[in-house]
């Protein structure tokens, strides 16, 4: 993800709108183009359903952070385990 | 019936390839060589033994979960961030189809990615299923369903490790 960003966009906006947008940045201590760049990924990802990232509600992320290192319960997962496979490595 | 399986090479035929589903013969035949050099993607393969027609195939790509909470787009104390692993593509042409195959290739490409996670790296699975019915056959492998996103599951890499028998 760590890539060297060469591009520049420039958008005209109303006074008021970089206000708020300068203002909604502070409050998360980004800078304002730090933060429209995140805003606009996050919408083009969305949009795009692209597979460079995946956003996942705060709560379901938090759940399973704390229990990243605990199987979850897989009785499929186990049963295809078990049958004898279709391939072999070559 | 056993398949070959093993990374992309030259001498795979592509061209022949036939899920019934375009956008995926596409990808195949048009960008998967690409993706592949450029290791944006690890394409990986079925043939028949001794044969170079490409009867099944998958991607893998490195990717992120990312935690999302609206209008917050960074949480300065909270981990925000796994890395992970994406099935970004999977399909088995149609002359396979019905025989249990698009489960074990599944099967294959979870093995590969709990290989490539113990050096290092993504802690999920995460896959992208084209349609409903695709991510309700990966649901049905213990996946789970990413909320408000239509058609995005994960798996732990933990979950796969002990759900493989990999100590």
């Amino acid at each position: 993800m760590a890539t060297t960003k060469t591009d520049r966009v420039e958008v005209r906006v109303a006074r008021q709108t970089h206000e708020q947008i300068s203002a909604a940045a502070e409050v998360v201590n980004e800078s304002t183009s730090e933060f429209m760049r995140n805003a606009a990924l996050d919408r083009a990802d969305k949009i795009l359903a692209l597979s460079s990232r995946t956003l996942m509600p705060a709560d379901q992320f938090d759940s399973m952070i704390k229990a990243l290192d605990v199987p979850d319960h897989a009785p499929n997962l186990e049963k295809l385990a078990a049958q004898p496979r279709l391939f072999s490595r070559q | 019936m056993t398949w070959v399986t093993g990374g992309l090479a030259d001498h795979h035929e592509l061209d022949t390839f036939d899920c019934g589903v375009e956008s995926m013969n596409q990808w195949l035949t048009n960008n998967a060589r690409r993706a592949n050099k450029q290791d944006t993607a690890r394409v990986y393969v079925w043939t028949e033994r001794g044969q170079s027609k490409v009867l099944a195939y998958f991607a893998i790509t490195p990717t992120t979960v990312d935690r999302h909470e609206d209008g917050i787009s960074k949480s300065a104390a909270k981990l925000d961030r796994v890395p992970a692993f994406m099935i970004a593509k999977l399909a088995v042409d149609k002359s396979i189809q019905g025989q249990g195959a698009g489960m074990d290739l599944v099967f294959d490409a979870i093995t590969r990615i709990v290989g490539a996670a113990q050096l290092g790296g993504g802690r999920l699975i995460v896959v992208d299923a084209i349609d409903q019915a695709t991510a309700g056959f990966y649901q049905r492998l213990d996946f789970i369903p990413v909320e408000n996103t239509p058609n995005r599951l994960y798996m732990k890499v933990e979950t796969a490790r002990v759900g493989l028998g990999i100590a």
